[in-house]
């Protein structure tokens, strides 16, 4: 178990998106240069019953005969997927491995993924999450982030990175930027690290424009383009009307944007703007890998 | 948001079966326990509905179930006799209000001083009490009746091995109906019992005069109410926990409680509280989340309102039948099984809870008892912990006593009489640091001693006693911090 909290955690589960959260993390361990543990909690879904006995009769030590029998449930369905767990972490493990990764961990946890990630997160510099996983609903599209994730990014303290089921090394970024705490800080997280360095950055400033404001914006949008150019980012910034994720959405067509980076704030009006409706509608319509920065 | 979803969508398909085989069961119990307290079926009937609906939402242990209970009735019966239904109304309103006080004073902590074997009488006492209560259907009554209840339970037990997908109790009554029905049996039914739902409940202030002389006739039934109330649903509470390895939050089911019971009070229902047997059948049916409680609660009311005719039919046969069940599959028999090798002390506060109770029909009443007795059992089994040992210096002059163990009032006569005041010596040395001094008992004991010693005019020193008597301070532990103990012995 690695304790530093100079780490990158990659939380898989056995869907088809653990392939493109392996890739993600191996991209972002090697532009960090840091480590990467595999996280595989293990959810006995203790909210949910198998029972099939409706017969509603209770007789001599029903208690006892009760308790008996859902432990016994729960301890051979915990063991089987310990063992399943740990194939597949495995598995993973050398499919890193010859994706050029050598420092990585793996780590098996019971509980829900929500408390566990929760639990976990201080230990790490970053989080990398499928945008769905076992969890999500049949029915769901896999373009759908899933409501767990949606949870998460809210809970987690350090930067997510959601990917798709496949990951491709991004080779051109947009930051969705307005002028707000939580996105002025997403730019400068973005100035200082490591992880993108080296890529086209595109800033766009997208939402309903009002003409009070616009001088204002145009100076924000500056700031961030200075910023980012200061630091050796080959930078493009545009400001565009309309709803911000008709405009995000269109923006990643037309210059084939590969990597979608957010800021999201802790108390500021644009996290609930960002984590209402807004951010998953972003998600969903940029179908992207997204870089979540607090 | 995810917790609210969880607690109530995450299990929805089984939380709605084991509702309604839920709300079957508990539509006997309803009736019968309107019967333990004298009232209308209706009454229980009500409350069941109101307890169940707003514990649903407002308790601190989803997939338990409340609704009105023989352990509550009991408590209502004198009260209901001599002063009537409104009173009754009134009295589990106040109940409610004790509840929720209790909640804010974070009272589900006492529960920690109800030990094992007093939760075991408190359950048997509680079966016991649920069987005597059919007794009236079963003594002098034809031998029509015998044979149905013993049809009933055979249903009950039998049928299961043929499906377990239809509630067992369910098939006892229908088919019970049926036979009574259509062989014309003579037999008591449910509708001869008194006034059946006919209609939703509606809101009502109790028809009561709101005077000192009121409250001074229902507040001793409201607190005993609200007691006895509260530890059965913490314990079922923690049954539940145990069942589901998920945790409950104890003082959001005292208020909980509470609001279910001044709803149930001002809809014309009874006072009750959570149910072990039902809650027993909710898990095993598969009910884990707050919806399962719901539809427990609410397919009752519209099983009993629409259905009104039909239940009026049941023989009253058919519901001994299905308590019994509960009877049984509420009394643990392991702890008869357990008699001869549990230590004696726990099995005479288990008994003496079961005694106490069957005799006064107050669980309240055993509870006390069984707690008072653990304490007893408990202070004399650590006043044994007291070592005392003495040496004598080469000389013969100075004897030196070292004290090792718990002194207080329980231990405190062995303390004094440990000291051998008729020796002809020079001086005493008592060495207590290692005790510990737990009351002002233990300290007069010690001044005793050393009065003793300087009548025979012997010198006495005592060395030590700061240390031992740093546990009298009242908050002793809270701030007790194994460092600085250590520090103060060097």
């Amino acid at each position: 178990m690695l304790m530093t909290n100079e780490k990158i955690i990659a939380s898989v589960d056995q869907s088809d998106h653990s392939e493109g959260v392996t890739d993600a993390a191996v991209w972002a361990a090697k532009q960090l240069a840091l480590p990467v543990e595999f996280l595989h909690v293990l959810d006995r879904h203790l909210e949910r019953a198998q029972s099939e006995d409706h017969s509603g009769a209770i007789g001599v030590d029903a208690q006892e005969n009760l308790l008996e029998s859902l432990s016994q449930e729960d301890a051979s369905k915990s063991k089987m997927a310990r063992e399943q767990g740990r194939l597949f972490l495995s598995r993973l493990r050398t499919y890193a491995a010859t994706k050029g990764l050598d420092a990585m961990d793996t780590r098996q946890r019971h509980g829900r993924l929500l408390d566990t990630l929760t639990e976990l997160a201080p230990e790490a510099r970053m989080v990398v999450l499928g945008r769905n996983g076992e969890s999500s609903a049949a029915g769901s599209k896999p373009a759908d982030v899933s409501s767990t994730v949606s949870e998460l990014i809210k809970h987690l303290p350090c930067p997510v990175l959601l990917t798709r089921q496949t990951f491709t090394p991004p080779q051109q970024v947009l930051l969705a930027f307005d002028g707000h705490s939580a996105t002025r800080h997403a730019v400068r997280a973005v100035a200082e690290s490591q992880l993108l360095s080296g890529l086209p950055i595109h800033v766009l400033m997208a939402g309903r424009h009002n003409n009070a404001l616009q001088r204002d914006q145009q100076k924000q949008l500056d700031w961030a383009h200075e910023m980012l150019a200061a630091r050796g980012f080959n930078v493009t910034s545009a400001r565009v009307g309309g709803d911000a994720a008709v405009a995000i959405a269109h923006h990643v067509r037309a210059h084939a944007i590969d990597l979608l980076v957010m800021g999201v704030g802790r108390h500021s009006a644009i996290r609930h703007l960002l984590l209402g409706s807004n951010t998953a509608e972003i998600l969903r319509a940029s179908q992207l890998a997204t870089l979540i920065v607090r | 948001m995810n917790n609210l979803r969880q607690e109530w969508l995450s299990n929805t398909r089984n939380d709605l079966l084991a509702g309604l085989v839920v709300a079957l069961a508990l539509i006997p119990e309803a009736i019968a326990f309107s019967i333990i307290a004298g009232v209308d079926p209706k009454v229980g009937l009500y409350a069941s509905f109101c307890i169940a609906f707003v514990s649903a939402f407002m308790g601190g242990r989803p997939g338990m179930i409340s609704a009105a209970t023989g352990a509550m009735a009991l408590l209502m019966v004198m009260l209901v006799k001599t002063h009537g239904l409104e009173y009754l109304l009134g009295a589990t309103i106040l109940t409610g209000l004790l509840q929720i006080i209790a909640g804010w004073l974070r009272l589900g902590a006492l529960m920690r001083f109800v030990s094992r074997s007093v939760i075991t009488g408190f359950v048997n006492a509680l079966a016991i009490l649920i069987f005597m209560a059919q007794l009236p259907e079963l003594i002098d009554v034809s031998w029509v009746v015998y044979a149905m209840t013993a049809a009933g339970l055979g249903i009950i037990y039998l049928f299961p091995l043929l499906t377990k997908s239809i509630p067992s109790p369910l098939v006892t009554i229908v088919v019970l109906t049926a036979v009574s029905i259509s062989l014309g049996l003579d037999i008591r039914t449910v509708g001869d019992m008194g006034e059946l739902p006919d209609s939703l409940p509606v809101f009502l202030f109790p028809d009561m005069p709101l005077t000192w002389e009121t409250l001074t006739i229902i507040f001793p039934v409201s607190a005993t109410m609200a007691v006895v109330g509260l530890l059965e649903s913490m314990m079922t509470a923690s049954i539940v926990d145990d069942l589901t390895d998920t945790p409950s939050d104890k003082n959001r089911e005292c208020v909980g409680q509470g609001l279910s019971n001044i709803f149930a009070g001002f809809m014309g229902g009874m006072a009750g509280c959570a149910m072990i047997g039902q809650s027993v059948i909710n898990v095993k049916s598969g009910g884990r989340g707050r919806l399962s409680t719901l539809t427990a609660g609410v397919l009752l009311l519209i099983m009993v309102v629409f259905l009104g005719n039909w239940v009026a039919m049941i023989p009253m046969a058919a519901l001994v039948a299905v308590m019994i069940m509960v009877s049984i599959g509420t009394f643990n028999w392991a702890s008869i099984r357990n008699l001869g090798t549990n230590p004696k002390s726990s099995s005479a506060v288990m008994l003496a809870t079961v005694i106490v109770v069957v005799a006064t029909h107050d669980l309240a009443k055993g509870v006390l008892v069984g707690v008072l007795l653990s304490g007893f059992f408990f202070a004399h089994k650590v006043g044994r912990v007291l070592h005392i040992t003495s040496q004598a210096d080469p000389n013969g002059l100075v004897r030196a006593y070292t004290v090792r163990g718990q002194v207080f009032f329980a231990s405190s006569e062995r303390f004094v009489d440990a000291f051998d005041y008729k020796e002809v010596i020079d001086a005493v040395r008592i060495d207590v640091s290692q005790a510990h001094f737990w009351d002002v008992t233990a300290v007069s004991a010690l001044d005793k001693a050393v009065t003793k010693f300087r009548r025979e005019g012997t010198d006495v020193e005592v060395i030590g006693l700061n240390e031992a008597s740093a546990t009298m301070i009242d908050r002793f532990g809270t701030h007790d911090k194994p460092a600085a103990d250590s520090a103060a012995l060097h």
